[in-house]
């Protein structure tokens, strides 16, 4: 347990040590850390930031999807519209066209049905005439006049 | 046991724990003490050679690890060493951060080659007892002691440096009718300014000696511990060697953070105004 001097020795070796720690060593390192540090901040931020973006991202996405799907829904709507539109309208035009073949149809019967009505009553009236000339005889055939007011009875009975 | 057959264990302890020392003998010559005798009459005027060998040879370690991740250092990713290194930088800086809020460019290098110099070392307190004094024994050194912080002229040269540093700031910040008044107006009135001289001037002084004599002590206690079970018969050493070491491995870190943190705090106390 010898005090000597290794002491001041050691002191000086301290001290040259201390020293050569201070200018060749803790600077650097200090400086390298800190850059370090500096990149790895950044880098986080820059992660952050990313991510925020990613978010902002999808929900711009998630936005046009749905937008894209309501146009859609709408075209398909539109096209729905549309077709039913224009099955209105074909089935109008049938049933116009139906109906003005039924019309057609009736007048034609009508018109036969005149036409028939026509024909029976000139029958009946000939045959009113002849019965007539037949039931009176031969003096009223020659006539002319009675046969006028026989034809007009006739008509008049059938239309009766 | 390394000694000869003929060696007793007083012997053997004393041989441990005598440092190779060069100085002047007796006979007006030069060289290197034999005896702890002649170690005790060179007085002061000598060098234990071993210490001051093994503290340059672990500084220059230092020097070199530290120096090397300095200069591969880039922010890049680093590897495993460079990060081990960068760790123990770190370690320090937040250290020194927490307690010590002037600024300095001198306290954290400061504390850096205080931490791993004297962790270094004590660090040789592990190498087992007998290797290298056996070592040089072979190659004709009579004594080597591996353990430089074992040395109290090696501690003590490391806190009286750090007291001069503490006795440069306070004058340097406090001016010097600052750091007087710190030393003699308090905590007494001015009028008890002996008592409080007294008081201060023991506070002050006891902090080399506190910081000294802690690593000293721990170190020197441990180190005898081991020479003490070196003493047991070869093959049982292991049973309590291996403990020690487990333990001492606690003990060489935390006396070389004591040593760090108390320096930084007595630093941080010297550039207080109060």
């Amino acid at each position: 347990m010898n005090i000597n001097l290794t002491l001041l020795g050691q002191a000086i070796a301290f001290t040259v040590l201390v020293a050569m720690c201070m200018r060749y060593i803790w600077p650097v390192l200090r400086t390298m850390l800190d850059e370090r540090a500096a990149r790895i901040e950044e880098g986080l931020a820059a992660s952050d930031a990313a991510v925020v973006e990613l978010e902002r991202a999808r929900q711009e996405g998630e936005q046009i999807r749905e937008q894209a799907r309501q146009e859609a829904s709408e075209i398909v709507a539109a096209a729905n519209r549309r077709a039913n539109q224009r099955l209105d309208e074909a089935k109008g035009r049938a049933e116009a066209e139906a109906a003005r073949i039924v019309e057609e149809a009736n007048a034609e019967v009508d018109l036969a049905v005149r036409q028939a009505r026509e024909d029976l009553r000139k029958e009946l009236s000939d045959l009113v005439v002849d019965g007539s000339e037949k039931l009176l005889g031969d003096e009223l055939a020659h006539s002319d006049a009675q046969k006028r007011l026989l034809k007009r009875l006739a008509e008049g009975g059938a239309r009766g | 046991m390394a000694g000869g057959a003929e060696q007793t264990s007083s012997e053997y302890i004393r041989h441990h724990l005598q440092h190779l020392t060069y100085g002047r003998l007796e006979d007006g010559t030069w060289g290197f003490a034999q005896t702890p005798e002649q170690i005790e009459q060179m007085g002061f005027w000598a060098v234990h050679v071993d210490s001051l060998a093994m503290a340059v040879f672990l500084g220059g370690i230092f020097f070199v690890i530290f120096r090397l991740a300095a200069q591969k250092a880039s922010s890049e990713v680093p590897g495993r060493w460079q990060n081990f290194i960068e760790m123990v930088v770190e370690f320090v800086d937040e250290n020194v951060k927490s307690t010590f809020s002037a600024n300095n460019r001198l306290i954290a290098p400061l504390a850096l080659t205080i931490f791993v110099w004297v962790f270094l070392m004590n660090l040789m307190d592990l190498v087992p007892i007998d290797f290298l004094p056996y070592t040089f024994q072979l190659l004709g050194v009579s004594h080597f002691k591996i353990v430089p912080t074992t040395d109290p002229n090696v501690t003590m040269g490391m806190a009286i440096s750090v007291f001069i540093l503490i006795l440069y700031y306070s004058i340097k910040i406090k001016g010097f009718g600052g750091f007087f008044g710190e030393l003699a107006f308090q905590p007494f009135p001015k009028a008890l300014l002996p008592a409080n001289l007294a008081l201060e001037g023991v506070t002050l002084l006891t902090k080399p000696v506190s910081l000294g004599l802690r690593l000293f002590g721990n170190l020197y206690a441990g180190e005898i511990i081991f020479i003490l079970i070196a003493l047991l018969p070869w093959w049982i050493q292991f049973s309590l060697s291996v403990p020690w070491a487990l333990f001492h491995i606690l003990i060489i870190v935390l006396q070389a953070m004591i040593f760090m943190i108390l320096t930084v705090i007595y630093l941080a106390q010297a550039h207080e105004h109060h």
